[in-house]
C-alpha cells in the first residue's frame, strides 16, 4: 500500500507540485521558528549564576566621558560606596562594568595554539561582586586583597564554560588566558585565579557564551559607571529614593539612578521575548494560511477524484481505507517536501553558520519541525478525508 | 391482460433450471429502491425477486432509466435496497456493516464498467493490482496475480503502459483483468461493450463467456445490445423498475 501511495503521488507530480511546494516552504519556516524556540528554551534552562533579587543597580553619571578616573574621582567613588555601605538596609556594595541586565556587553576573542578561535564575554568588577551577586565559585577563589600583590600577571575569574573551551578537562587555575603578542610587547597576561559555575550577565535569555571577569580596584584609575548594592530582604522600593539622595549628597556633581536588578531583568527579557512572540505570531499566521490552503486543495482533490473513490469502494475499500488513502497521499507528498527541505535544513548543523547554536539544537529543531509538518498535513487532511468517506460508491461511479 | 397484471405475473422469482444445487450466487427478495429528495420520490426498483444461480451467465436488459444499473449496484452491494433482502451465496447481507460489505465486494464480486474506470495515473499492472491492495498479501504475490490476470486477457505486453496509451478494447480488457484478479465468484458488468465497437465488444463478451464456462464464474451483465445478450444463458428484462420477462 505504501508503494502504491508513493507511485500514485509521483505519477501525479504535476498536480501535487503545488502541495509539495507549500509544505516545503512550511517546513523551512517551521524549522527556523522551532529551532529558534529550541535555542531559546535551552538558554532558559541553563543556569544563570547570578542571584538578582534584593540587588539594586545604581547607574552613575560622572558628568563627562571618563575612560580613566583621576585620583580625586577614585576617592570620591570610594566615598560614594562607603556612604551606601553605611546605610542599615545595605548588606554589600560592589562596582563593575557591564552590570547585569544592562544589555551592554563586551566581547573579545583570541586564538588557541591549535588555531581555534575562542570568543567570550568580559567584564571588570571589584572583589565584592561575587558576594553581592551570590556567584558560586567552583574552583580557586574570587578576587581578593591577595591580588593586590600580583606581579607579572593580571588575575582573572572565568566561567566553567570558558574554562572547558580553553583548557578542556585540565585544571585552569594558575594558567594564562589569551594569546601573547609575538614581540612580547603586550600588557601583563591574564592568569586564572578562580572559576565560576556560571555567569550570564543578561540573564536567562542571554547568549550562553563563556565569561571572563577582570579585577577592578576601588583605588584604580579604571572608571566604572555601575555600582551594585545588595539590600536586606524585605527592603521596600522607597529605599531606592533614599539611597540616591544619600549618594547625591556625597557626590553633588554626579547623577545617580537606582533600579532593582529584578526590574532590569524584566525589561531585558522583554527585549528578547517580544521579537520571539512576533516571530511566533507571524509563523502561526503563516501556518494557518498554509492549513487553509491545504484543506482547500485537498477538498478540491477529493471532489475531482469522486469517481476514483467510487471505484476503490467498489473494489473493496471500506470507508476507513478511503480515509487512509487521502491521508496517506498527503503524508507521501509531505515526505517528498520534507525530504527536499531536509537537504537545506541539515546543512546548518554541518556548516554551523552561528557558532552560538549547537548542532544538537538544530537536530532537535529539525525533529520537531518534521513532526509538526506531518501533523499539519494530517490535520488538514482529516476533513477532506472525512468527506471522501461520505461518498456513496454507486453515486460516485456515475459522477461526472 | 393489462400491463399491471402482466407485471404482477412476472414478480414470481425465476429459478434457473440449469443452476447447480446449493445456494444461488445472489438472491433478491422483495427488493425496492426509492431515491428521495425534498420534493421528489423516484422509485428505481420495486418488488423485485430474482435469483442468479451459481455459474449462470445472465443479461439484464431494458430501456434507459428502467433501473438496470440500480439493480446491478444493489446486487454488487454498492447500494442498499430501501426494502427487501439481498443474499450472497446464501447469506443475507442487506444489514451488513459498511466494512463487511466492502470485504465481500473485495473477495466475492468483480465489477466491469462501461467507461472502464481505470486510474489514468497508474500503469496497467498497478490498475489491475488495485483490488488486492485491500487484502493482506505481499507485494510480490499481488504482482504475480496481476500479471496472471493480464495474461488471461492477453495483455501481458502492455503491463507498464498507462491506460491512455491503450485502445478502448484494451482498456476494457484491463478492467476485466482487474475484475478477475481477486478470483471473485460473481462478475457484474455494467454495459461492458457500450463504449466499444462490435468487434471489440465481441472480444470482451468472449472473455466473459470464457470466464463463465472455464472458471465457473457467475456473470451478470447489463446491456442494451440484443446481439450480445443473446449469447448469455438468460435475459432478465426490466421496465420501470420491475422485472417484466
Amino acid at each position: 500500500m505504501i508503494r502504491h501511495l508513493f507511485v500514485l503521488v509521483w505519477n501525479r507530480k504535476r498536480t501535487n507540485a503545488l502541495l509539495a511546494a507549500e509544505l516545503f516552504v512550511s517546513f523551512l519556516v517551521l524549522f527556523g521558528v522551532v529551532t529558534t524556540a529550541v535555542y531559546t528554551a535551552r538558554k532558559w534552562s541553563l543556569p544563570v549564576g547570578v542571584v538578582y533579587r534584593d540587588v539594586i543597580d545604581v547607574e552613575i553619571d560622572t558628568q563627562g566621558e571618563r575612560r580613566k578616573f583621576t585620583p580625586a574621582d577614585s576617592e570620591l567613588f570610594r566615598q560614594v560606596a562607603a556612604a551606601a555601605r553605611a546605610l542599615p538596609e545595605v548588606e554589600g556594595v560592589a562596582a563593575g562594568n557591564p552590570a547585569p541586565f544592562t544589555q551592554s556587553s563586551w566581547r573579545t576573542d583570541f586564538r588557541l595554539e591549535n588555531g581555534r578561535q575562542v570568543r567570550y564575554a568580559a567584564g571588570a568588577v571589584t572583589d565584592e561582586w561575587a558576594d553581592v551577586l551570590s556567584l558560586q565559585v567552583t574552583r580557586g577563589r574570587f578576587f581578593s586583597r591577595e591580588d593586590d600583590a600580583a606581579k607579572g600577571f593580571r588575575p582573572m575569574v572565568i566561567t566553567e564554560q570558558l574554562a572547558h573551551e580553553v583548557f578542556g578537562d585540565a585544571d585552569p587555575i594558575g594558567k594564562e588566558l589569551g594569546e601573547r603578542a609575538p614581540d612580547g610587547s603586550e600588557e601583563e597576561p591574564y592568569k586564572v585565579v578562580g572559576v565560576l559555575a556560571a555567569y550570564r550577565q543578561n540573564g536567562e535569555l542571554d547568549e550562553p557564551i563563556g565569561y571572563g571577569l577582570q579585577r577592578l580596584r576601588w583605588d584604580g584609575e579604571r572608571s566604572t559607571d555601575h555600582m551594585l548594592v545588595r539590600v536586606r530582604p524585605g527592603t521596600t522600593a522607597a529605599f531606592e529614593e533614599r539611597l540616591v539622595k544619600t549618594l547625591q549628597n556625597v557626590a553633588k556633581d554626579w547623577a545617580f539612578r537606582a533600579q532593582p536588578l529584578s526590574a532590569s531583568r524584566e525589561v531585558t527579557n522583554r527585549l528578547y521575548v517580544v521579537p520571539l512572540i512576533l516571530l511566533g505570531g507571524i509563523a502561526g499566521f503563516f501556518a494557518l494560511m498554509v492549513a487553509l490552503g491545504l484543506i482547500g486543495v485537498l477538498w478540491q482533490n477529493v471532489t475531482q477524484r469522486t469517481r476514483e473513490i467510487g471505484l476503490r469502494r467498489a473494489k473493496g475499500a471500506a470507508a476507513a481505507n478511503v480515509r487512509r488513502q487521502v491521508i496517506g497521499e498527503i503524508a507521501a507528498v509531505t515526505t517528498f517536501a520534507v525530504g527536499l527541505g531536509s537537504v537545506f535544513a541539515l546543512q546548518l548543523p554541518i556548516l554551523a553558520p552561528f557558532d552560538f547554536v549547537s548542532g544538537g539544537t538544530y537536530l532537535v529543531g529539525y525533529a520537531i519541525s518534521v513532526v509538526l509538518v506531518y501533523a499539519l498535513a494530517f490535520v488538514c487532511a482529516l476533513y477532506p478525508a472525512h468527506l471522501a468517506t461520505r461518498v456513496a460508491p454507486a453515486e460516485a461511479l456515475r459522477y461526472e | 391482460m393489462n400491463l399491471a397484471t402482466a407485471l404482477k405475473a412476472q414478480e414470481t422469482p425465476r429459478i434457473v433450471a440449469a443452476a447447480p444445487a446449493g445456494p444461488p450466487a445472489i438472491s433478491l427478495r422483495g427488493v425496492e429502491k426509492v431515491y428521495r429528495t425534498d420534493r421528489i420520490e423516484t422509485v428505481a426498483l420495486q418488488s423485485l425477486n430474482l435469483e442468479v444461480g451459481s455459474g449462470e451467465f445472465l443479461s439484464i436488459m431494458g430501456p434507459s432509466g428502467c433501473g438496470k444499473s440500480t439493480l446491478l449496484n444493489v446486487m454488487g452491494l454498492l447500494d442498499r435496497p430501501s426494502n427487501g433482502e439481498v443474499s450472497l451465496g446464501g447469506r443475507v447481507v442487506s444489514s451488513y456493516r459498511d466494512k463487511d460489505l466492502a470485504a465481500l465486494r473485495n473477495k466475492e464480486i468483480g465489477f466491469v464498467f462501461q467507461s472502464f474506470h481505470l486510474i489514468n495515473d497508474l500503469t496497467v499492472v498497478d490498475n489491475v493490482e488495485l483490488p488486492l491492495l485491500y487484502r493482506t498479501m505481499s507485494g510480490r504475490e499481488r504482482r504475480r496475480l496481476a500479471l496472471e490476470a493480464l495474461d488471461r486477457v492477453s495483455l501481458s505486453s502492455r503491463v507498464h503502459h498507462f491506460p491512455t496509451q491503450l485502445s478502448g478494447g484494451q482498456q476494457q480488457r484491463v478492467a476485466v483483468a482487474r475484475a478477475i484478479v481477486g478470483k471473485p465468484r460473481l462478475l457484474l458488468a455494467d454495459e461492458p461493450t457500450g463504449n466499444l465497437d462490435s468487434a471489440m465488444g465481441d472480444e470482451i463478451i468472449g472473455i466473459l463467456t470464457e470466464l463463465n464456462e472455464r472458471d465457473g464464474a457467475t456473470v451478470v451483465m447489463v446491456t442494451h445490445d440484443e446481439r450480445q445478450a443473446a449469447k448469455t444463458q438468460r435475459i432478465v428484462r426490466l421496465f420501470d423498475g420491475r422485472q417484466v420477462h
